[in-house]
């Protein structure tokens, strides 16, 4: 019997038929299509299809290069004008070259309105309102490489039941003549709610350092459109290797995290002021979900300064910049001891006048 | 019967008879307050000092006489100092009520010592420690030979003294003072030490994600239980001082201060 490959209609993946539900569902973006969507899709594909067909094979074969790291195994893609010289995250410049022939369908882009110089900028004012860094940390000399990439990001939403319940108790004291007097009332106290959570990203790149992503975060998602090849021109973008489960481990634990921290403060401190509360139970069930796969644009500036190495990185879309900022040492204890001879002496004569 | 006579005679010698020490103290009239027999004032000096002795004498109930001497009929001792003070204050019927309540100053060049001595409720008004404070107050006068300037300082601390434990009471003293230094060397430390990590925390910008607040929209509360199980309740008794109560300042002060009626120094 002969099979059929059906398409899916928003990523253009390979669809998987799900025998539960009588449907089909795309591994790459999560989407769940019937048989009539399918149908629908493939009437409208047939007709464009030959044309689309060569446009993207075209695209894909002439346009977009494949680079692969030996040492890390990274996959970077770039057009073919521009070049990839060296792996954007291990630094090899050993790379091989090849043409991108299999599937890469992120379903949405953010494209950067940031340029290389705002990322130069950005960098120069690093320093402002922190003192005690050493001026010359954020020279342009400092910067080694700048690279401009799309990173790989899963956009997980969910509609999240959350429960928590326990003990509160209000205490109230008083006193008389003789003695002091404390009540302990004890509630039961629960509280369960729907949380709507729209576009968690959690970055689908094994290599890129999921904490300095989610300090660049957040983006606007209002500016989101549907990919296409053209906005990488002039950068680079890399394919993800985070699947799906383990992106949305990441995302539900978040959800859970935000979700279960207002249940606790609507506890304690919602309908009545409980002086104390402890939760005995936290739960959660995820009603409806969704994910899909889209590229964010991210400047990664790496600094050598001081024989270190300093990782920055700048959102793309909002100018946000973040990194670890080095301090100096010495300039930090002279601070602390002109901070401290000011306490101590100002002390010292507010306690001489009382 | 004559046997019996001598032993009837004989034993008048066996009564226990008393017989007072010799009091060597010159007699004087109580009305003045200053006696410079050492001669370390001038007249002047004295006129005023018996103005300021007065003036506490009416303020403060209490009789006060200043008595210098440079050679003590009973012996030269820290013992005959105190011995001639008081009975040269007892002799001459100082002291105001039935108690005899006052104070007598004696400086004794003959020993270097001066000692002061409390009787009647004088005794309950000055502490040790507050007599301890006088002497320190005025002895360098002394030993700097400013004879007016020492007597001079007794009289004003007798004034605020009265009633007045230094160490509890508090005001006056070097220990607090070393207590405020170390509370200022810890403070600021303290503050410098917090200031300078929060603002460095700043300077850590990567930070691993925990929540997801920034992407929540909807909230709809779907469950709110509020019920109450059981309540209890507990008391702790408030110790109320019920030992015979003192009046005034210094109201701890008899259970922690050793009140002795005086006390001595020398120069």
């Amino acid at each position: 019997m002969k099979t059929v490959d059906h398409k899916c209609p928003n990523c253009n993946a390979n669809l998987k038929y799900n025998p539960k539900n009588k449907n089909w569902i795309c591994e790459y973006c999560g989407g769940k299509f019937t048989l009539s969507d399918l149908k629908e899709n493939e009437k409208n594909f047939k007709e464009t299809s030959l044309e689309k067909s060569k446009e993207i094979k075209e695209e894909t074969q002439n346009e977009m290069d494949e680079y692969y790291c030996e040492d890390c195994g990274a996959k970077i893609i770039a057009d073919k004008n521009t070049a990839a010289t060296f792996c954007v995250y291990c630094k090899n410049t050993a790379i091989l070259k090849s043409r991108l022939t299999d599937k890469f369908s992120p379903s949405k882009i953010i494209p950067f309105t940031k340029t290389k110089e705002d990322a130069i900028e950005a960098f120069k004012q690093v320093g402002k309102h922190k003192f005690l860094m050493p001026k010359e940390f954020t020279d342009p000399k400092n910067i080694q490489e700048l690279t401009g990439i799309y990173i790989p990001f899963w956009l997980y939403s969910c509609k999240m039941n959350g429960h928590v319940d326990g003990k509160a108790t209000i205490v109230t004291t008083w006193s008389d003549y003789n003695y002091i007097y404390t009540k302990t009332d004890t509630y039961k106290v629960a509280r369960s709610g729907d949380y709507s959570y729209k576009n968690i990203p959690v970055d689908g790149s094994v290599r890129f350092n999921d904490a300095i992503m989610n300090s660049i975060e957040p983006f606007d998602y209002s500016e989101m459109i549907d990919f296409s090849y053209s906005y990488l021109s002039g950068f680079l973008a890399e394919k993800y290797d985070v699947s799906k489960d383990e992106a949305k481990k990441i995302t539900i634990n978040r959800a859970y995290q935000s979700t279960i921290d207002d249940l606790v403060d609507k506890a304690h401190r919602g309908t009545f002021y409980y002086t104390t509360f402890v939760p005995d139970n936290k739960d959660y069930n995820i009603i409806e979900e969704d994910i899909q796969y889209v590229l964010l644009p991210v400047w990664m500036v790496n600094i050598k300064y001081n024989e270190k190495m300093y990782t920055f990185a700048m959102n793309g879309q909002t100018g946000k910049m973040i990194g670890d900022i080095p301090y100096s040492k010495k300039k930090a204890f002279i601070f602390w001891l002109i901070l401290f001879t000011i306490i101590f002496i100002v002390t010292l004569i507010i306690s001489y006048f009382i | 019967m004559k046997k019996n006579v001598l032993l009837l005679f004989l034993l008048l010698f066996l009564i226990p008879v008393k017989v007072d020490a010799e009091n060597l103290t010159p007699s004087v009239d109580n009305e003045i307050k200053i006696f410079d027999y050492a001669d370390l004032l001038t007249a002047t000096e004295e006129k005023m000092l018996e103005t300021s002795i007065t003036h506490f004498i009416e303020i403060e109930d209490l009789d006060m006489v200043i008595v210098t001497i440079d050679t003590n009929p009973y012996g030269v001792s820290d013992y005959y100092t105190e011995k001639y003070a008081e009975d040269f204050y007892l002799k001459n019927a100082y002291g105001k009520g039935n108690s005899n309540s006052g104070m007598i100053i004696l400086l004794d060049m003959s020993n270097r010592y001066c000692f002061i001595k409390l009787f009647g409720s004088a005794v309950e008004f000055y502490s040790d420690n507050a007599i301890e404070r006088m002497h320190d107050n005025a002895i360098d006068y002394v030993a700097d030979g400013d004879y007016y300037e020492a007597f001079d300082s007794y009289i004003d601390d007798a004034y605020i003294y009265k009633n007045y434990d230094p160490y509890i009471g508090g005001d006056y003293d070097t220990p607090k003072r070393s207590v405020n230094l170390f509370w200022s060397l810890f403070l600021a430390v303290l503050v410098s030490s917090i200031t300078l990590s929060v603002h460095i925390k700043k300077y850590k910008g990567i930070k691993l994600a925990t929540n997801a607040n920034a992407y929540l929209g909807n909230i709809n509360i779907t469950e709110k239980q509020d019920h109450f199980l059981t309540t209890f309740t507990t008391r702790v008794a408030i110790p109320h001082n019920n030992s015979g109560g003192s009046s005034g300042r210094s109201s701890s002060s008899h259970s922690s201060s050793s009140h002795s009626g005086g006390g001595g120094r020398h120069f």
